[in-house]
């Protein structure tokens, strides 16, 4: 009885104002079959696309998240109590509400929005928006890994750094760094598998166009087809990109604690 | 002399222009990633006036998405912290054989992606899963109703507790509690007046935590609930399929109501984890 669906939740896209004629959404009724296998490259690409996106996500959460750290530890300023829980804001908000709020903030709806469509820029329904809302969930993880180690950090090795006449940016890179290198790079996994299997946000801010389809919505749109083998097939893989990642990470911070 | 000096004072200078740039770099990107899209959703929610509060939440399907959603939250508060304490208790008190493969396993949820968490509950108890013979036999409805959508939230939220009460566990050793039991406190006693106070911090760091993600949960809820109108929908996947339906309005204010619950859980988070620490540290 419950089986069917009275909607098909990420069906609706293609009025949106992104539909660009040849874009088709989930495929429901007689011809899907067709249909999916018609627009299967495109889906590898999307799915391409993504894991690109999440490398990228991890790149850049790598260098933003080690500069907030260091900000939030090394100085003290008015306001860095504020700054220190705005950074764990993604913790708290769903990450559905994420994707919605950037939808209104650079889709249409919005003054900054129609400003960035009328200059040729669109950042919803493509892949910088999902960018951005990679971007907003994964904030926490890389600065929250390495607020530690740099809080436990040896203030004496830099001190001996600067008194033996080298500037800020080689004892950076030649005493602060390779400290910290475990923790960083641990941060940036966790940021990878968690932007690997991000629903929430991307179901928002994709408007769900086969070119931006990541895995977890095309697990979605299968389970909602009823085709569960296929979906469960996708899910596995997913886990164990995750899981591998996530094992890895803790025994690179393990071995980082221990040293 | 005066060149050593001057020296000084010049990389002095660096430094100050280097820790002004640094901290303008780390404050404008938290602001434009963060900050700026909490601004546009309040805009964007609160354009049409403020009649459109009455007008949203009396609707009866939001009134019942947003009842939905408690109850779902409160079911998981329940499950968690309970059995969060036990597990929690038993990770740092007890030594056992698999002890790490439990350590690892409570943070498993952390790894799965919701959607995949949907999926594994839809095998079991959907058409043809392992349990659906029991399930029917009882005639319980699991999925697409309230029990399915329940267990995945449960499962999602399992670490939060754990990982908030373990490490305060740790930390304050056994000292406390054996000088109870030596003065007669039974072990509930003991519990409750002596390590229930230490750890409340922590403890109240993974509520928060909690009741955050079951509130905004959404992959996983959506798969196992079909979120039938009425009957199955959360406040999340109201949202979603409101975007859908052309109902913005309501989307976008529901959405800032979420994210205001959320910014006053976040303080409450920051508020246990200073105590927390504060505690520690004393």
């Amino acid at each position: 009885m419950g089986f069917e669906r009275n909607r098909s939740p990420l069906s609706g896209a293609d009025d949106r104002p992104a539909g660009s004629g040849g874009d088709h959404p989930v495929l429901f009724g007689r011809s899907r079959s067709v249909r999916i296998r018609a627009d299967k490259p495109d889906r590898r690409l999307g799915r391409q696309a993504h894991a690109c996106n999440c490398g990228c996500d991890g790149v850049i959460n790598a260098l933003f998240g080690t500069l907030l750290a260091f900000v939030l530890v090394r100085y003290k300023f008015p306001g860095r109590g504020l700054l220190s829980t705005l950074a764990d804001l993604p913790l708290a908000i769903p990450t559905l509400v994420t994707g919605v709020m950037l939808a209104a903030l650079y889709g249409p709806v919005s003054p900054l929005g129609s400003t960035l469509e009328s200059a040729g820029i669109r950042l919803i329904f493509a892949w910088p928006g999902i960018m951005l809302a990679l971007l907003f969930i994964t904030l926490p993880f890389v600065l929250r890994t390495v607020q530690p180690v740099l809080l436990e950090l040896d203030a004496g090795e830099e001190e001996a750094s600067y008194l033996l006449g080298a500037n800020g940016w080689t004892t950076f890179r030649r005493v602060i760094l390779p400290a910290l290198t475990p923790a960083i790079g641990g941060g940036a996994m966790l940021t990878f598998a968690r932007a690997v299997g991000e629903f929430g946000s991307v179901a928002i801010v994709s408007g769900n166009l086969p070119k931006t389809t990541t895995a977890p919505l095309l697990i979605f749109q299968l389970t909602s087809q009823l085709r569960y083998e296929e979906a469960a097939a996708i899910a596995v893989f997913l886990f164990t990109v995750s899981f591998v990642l996530v094992l890895l990470t803790q025994r690179l911070l393990n071995r980082a604690s221990e040293v | 002399m005066a060149t050593t000096s001057g020296a000084i004072l010049a990389g002095q200078r660096r430094r100050k222009r280097v820790r002004a740039a640094l901290l303008g770099l780390a404050v404008f990107y938290v602001a434009v990633l963060l900050l700026a899209p909490l601004v546009g959703i309040a805009y964007v929610a609160l354009r049409p006036g403020l009649g459109i509060f009455s007008e949203t939440f009396s609707d009866a399907r939001v009134q019942h998405a947003f009842l939905l959603t408690g109850i779902i939250t409160i079911c998981t508060l329940v499950v968690t912290t309970l059995f969060g304490v036990v597990v929690a208790w038993t990770l740092s008190r007890d030594d056992f054989r698999g002890k790490k493969l439990m350590n690892a396993l409570a943070d498993l949820p952390f790894a799965v992606s919701p959607v995949t968490v949907g999926v594994m509950v839809v095998l079991l108890f959907g058409p043809a899963g392992w349990f659906e013979s029991w399930v029917s036999a009882t005639g319980i409805q699991v999925l697409f109703a309230l029990p399915s959508m329940v267990l995945v939230t449960i499962f999602i939220s399992i670490p939060f507790v754990i990982r908030g009460v373990v490490p305060v566990l740790q930390e304050l050793g056994q000292d406390e509690e054996e000088a109870a039991h030596t003065l007669g406190a039974s072990p509930l006693q003991s519990f409750f007046k002596v390590t229930l106070p230490n750890i409340k911090w922590g403890l109240a760091y993974g509520v928060a935590l909690t009741t955050s993600r079951a509130l905004g949960e959404v992959g996983a809820v959506l798969i196992v609930s079909g979120a039938i109108q009425n009957q199955t929908e959360t406040a999340t996947t109201f949202v979603l399929f409101a975007l859908e339906e052309r109902l913005d309005s309501q989307a976008y204010l529901v959405a800032l109501t979420l994210a205001a619950v959320s910014v006053v859980l976040l303080t409450g988070i920051e508020i246990a984890k200073h105590r927390g620490t504060r505690e520690q540290t004393r």
